[in-house]
């Protein structure tokens, strides 16, 4: 029950934010459809799909980064400190609210993008779908859950900073830590992939942007044989499994509201 | 056993020791005015005793338990600045209550509001400072707690409206429960406490009935205080 309360709060806190992303999207998309009469139909299906993903990405970025000041500006306060629920929870909804926003993102970019591409590119749709049916949606929530990594990650840096003074030691480590492994991320994963060669074969569909803005939307979504090392994912899984322990226990042991 | 036991307490920011070997206990139906000038460590050790800082040394004891996130239930906290988010109303605020502290009185949660004549519907935003203070006081006295812990409930408002406030603390003040009231007000305060603890530069100068004082030293809270910084 404290979960979705706290869920719940969370939502009411956010209903401008909200309303001003839905807005702005719808915004963005209306201008592009209005700049396709404008411009006389000579607005490809490419740059349509061009802008989408650049609404999409903008939107993504700024929800990232308000995810993070929130935890900082809402989560660590006295408010949400006072409640008699475990720590963690607030930091775990704030975590779930970002896999959840991104979600919405997700499907109100991708709502519009159909709508608009559909109208130049009246195949678009079947595309589409046939895309996500083949497995597309798999593809689509490994982007999620990519955009879920960065904000638990960042999220360390704002725990970092909320410790007590005498865990200046501990601060210093988690900083390092979260450094280096963005640093060396794909280092490290290259090198596990170098020394555990062992790969499972999936048909994962791939949504080749270079390729969609340069040519024709028809022929870009495939699905090209995707080898995936199984070392280098466990490496990832855990890895984000670690940094989300690690930061709920840090929220429910260590942190200090000054 | 009082409802708060803290033995030995140091709390350290970085190589400032904000609190020295602090021992206090507070029993049920005390009303104890904590004074100290400013940067005495007030704060900090209300902060301690509801767990937002966490000891460097020592230990707490609320009820006989230690500190976490349970012993939150029954600590009611009211910081000397605004916890309200701005989005809120005060009716969310009221809601945000009722949802997560068990026992959160809303009739006299709604009598407070009335008594400082504001209404459910305004903004957090949109109030003042001297509003968001009756707001939060509001809340925090409304909660059905076992310690009450005040951080400068009087800061920041008129001298008119500290009357009122005090009567609205005492009006509803629960004999089942310690109220701590920190303060550098403390003409205003000594007439409610029931035993006042002098605080300066984290260490606790002195713990002492307020009739006693009175007796003894033939001279107000407020006197001694000017007289001992």
């Amino acid at each position: 029950m404290g979960m979705i309360n706290l869920l719940k709060y969370g939502i009411l806190g956010k209903k401008k934010y909200y309303l001003t992303l839905f807005l702005s999207t719808i915004g963005v998309y209306f201008i592009l459809f209005m700049g396709h009469y404008y411009f006389k139909n000579n607005i490809s299906p490419e740059f349509a799909f061009a802008i989408s993903f650049l609404v999409m990405l903008v939107s993504l970025i700024l929800n990232i980064i308000f995810n993070i000041m929130s935890l900082n500006t809402e989560d660590i306060r006295y408010l949400y400190y006072s409640v008699p629920i475990n720590p963690k929870y607030i930091y775990l909804r704030r975590m779930l609210m970002g896999l959840f926003e991104t979600i919405f993102i997700f499907l109100l970019n991708m709502l519009f993008m159909t709508m608009i591409i559909q109208f130049l590119n009246p195949i678009f749709k079947d595309q589409l779908i046939n895309y996500l049916q083949r497995g597309g949606i798999f593809t689509l929530l490994i982007y999620n859950l990519a955009m879920e990594w960065i904000i638990i990650i960042c999220s360390t840096f704002v725990i970092a900073s909320n410790l007590p003074s005498e865990k200046d030691i501990l601060r210093y480590l988690l900083n390092v830590m979260t450094i280096l492994y963005l640093l060396f991320n794909d280092a490290l994963r290259s090198m596990l992939s170098r020394i555990f060669p062992y790969n499972i074969s999936l048909h994962m569909p791939q949504f080749n942007y270079e390729s969609i803005i340069t040519g024709s939307l028809r022929y870009n979504i495939n699905l090209p044989k995707f080898n995936v090392n199984i070392a280098s994912t466990i490496f990832y899984i855990l890895t984000f499994i670690f940094f989300l322990v690690l930061n709920s226990y840090l929220f429910e042991k260590y942190i200090e509201i000054k | 056993m009082g409802v708060l036991e803290i033995k030995g307490l140091y709390k350290y920011y970085g190589k400032k020791c904000a609190l020295k070997n602090v021992n206090l206990t507070g029993d049920f139906g005390e009303i104890v005015g904590l004074f100290g000038p400013n940067g005495s460590g007030k704060t900090t050790l209300l902060k301690l005793i509801v767990g937002f800082l966490r000891p460097s040394s020592g230990s707490i004891r609320v009820d006989g338990k230690d500190i976490d996130h349970n012993t939150r239930a029954i600590v009611s906290f009211l910081p000397d600045n605004n916890l309200l988010p701005l989005w809120m109303t005060i009716k969310d605020a009221f809601n945000f209550y009722k949802d997560f502290f068990p026992g959160f009185e809303e009739k006299r949660f709604k009598d407070l509001i009335d008594y400082f004549n504001l209404s459910m519907n305004r903004k957090v935003k949109e109030l003042s400072k001297g509003e968001q203070e009756k707001v939060c006081l509001s809340l925090a006295i409304s909660r059905k707690a076992k310690i009450y812990l005040l951080d400068e409930p009087l800061g920041g408002i008129d001298p008119a409206s500290r009357e009122r406030i005090l009567t609205g603390i005492l009006k509803n003040y629960r004999e089942d429960s310690l109220m701590i009231i920190s303060t550098h007000l403390i003409s205003d305060v000594e007439s409610i406490a029931d035993r006042v603890i002098f605080i300066s530069q984290g260490e606790i100068l002195l713990n002492e009935k307020t009739e006693k004082i009175r007796e003894e030293k033939k001279m107000s809270v407020d006197e001694l205080f000017r007289k001992t910084f």
